[in-house]
């Protein structure tokens, strides 16, 4: 594989398999925005803080949760109003909760996957070779990298989806947080949180 | 053959040629069934146009000493296995190998049994 070929720039090439599939009838333009508008807007990071915020507020929802989050999703919706579910994808999913003595870390060792319904398209990072072949085999040094320190005695459970099976983490709820709203609450809850890779920090108020 | 929580079992050591959803770090490895995912069409026959019945998908949790060997941390990984993807961990070979020697040994007695 010696030659070459000249590429154009990404964008460029996908506006022109846009145009070709447009051209021929097999997608319309109004398709292409509507997908947009799903993946780039509604779906997001917000509706898995959603979830997490309410199960932190709500016994009865974390034991729902934990217990069938596929079941749950479905009957209250991707945004936690129960309006979207028929738009977008089939999601198993399986919440796996962070405690005194147990963090967990997602990765997906084959490939990328991940619930994006519940957290948006996926960082650059989660994708990177070195994310996926170190999570599994070191994961406490991955998650110092990312600033996570846990204490030595912490047991970590490393989540491969590499199946039917997406994972969101229920990050551990700050300390001093008994004063805010599930929506306030909602607010301090990271995309990387609810992948393992952060630690929810203290109420912004504090600062 | 279907698995129960808390059953050791063993991922095959040889996947099928082509796509499939059998990572090859735990190709070979003992592991213990952690919970039924629920029943879904094996990868490796979808990928190839292939019609067939849903299957018993299983999360199965393994320690990273099985996997990476004494340095590993102590850490466990699980992954969702196809129950295609898996064999029962003959109970004699589940005890602990002490040394790497022994583990060498143990996974080479596993290897050829299949």
């Amino acid at each position: 594989m010696n030659d070459h070929q000249p590429t154009a720039p990404m964008a460029r090439r996908v506006a022109a398999l846009e145009r070709a599939l447009v051209d021929r009838g097999l997608i319309t333009t109004e398709q292409v925005d509507d997908v947009e508008d799903t993946f780039g807007r509604r779906m997001g990071a917000r509706n898995g803080a959603r979830y997490v915020a309410r199960a932190w507020v709500n016994p009865d929802f974390r034991r729902s949760l934990l217990d069938d989050a596929t079941a749950v999703v479905r009957t209250h919706g991707y945004d936690l109003t129960g309006t979207t579910n028929r738009e977008l994808p089939f999601l198993q999913l399986v919440a796996v909760e962070n405690t005194e003595t147990v963090h967990n870390l997602v990765v997906c060792t084959l490939c990328s996957c991940y619930p994006v319904s519940l957290l948006g398209p996926s960082p650059r990072w989660y994708r990177s070779f070195e994310y996926r072949s170190r999570a599994v085999r070191e994961p406490r040094a991955v998650l110092a990298e990312f600033g996570v320190s846990l204490d030595p005695d912490t047991e970590i459970r490393v989540w491969d989806s590499n199946a039917d099976c997406r994972y969101l983490v229920v990050p551990r709820r700050p300390a001093g947080t008994g004063h805010l709203s599930e929506d306030e609450l909602a607010a301090l809850i990271t995309r990387d949180a609810l992948i393992g890779a952060a630690l929810v920090g203290h109420a912004q108020s504090d600062l | 053959m279907t698995f129960e929580p808390g059953q050791p079992v063993r991922a095959r050591l040889h996947g099928a040629p082509g796509h499939t959803r059998l990572p090859r770090y735990v190709r070979g490895r003992p592991g213990t069934i952690h919970a039924l995912r629920g029943r879904f069409r094996l990868a490796d026959a979808l990928a190839r146009g292939q019609a067939v019945d849903p299957e018993p998908l299983y999360s199965v949790r393994f320690a990273a000493r099985e996997l990476w060997g004494d340095d590993a941390g102590d850490h466990d990984v699980y992954l969702d296995l196809f129950e295609s993807y898996l064999e029962s961990h003959v109970s004699e070979l589940a005890s602990e190998p002490s040394t790497q020697g022994d583990r060498e040994r143990h996974h080479r007695a596993c290897e050829g049994m299949s």
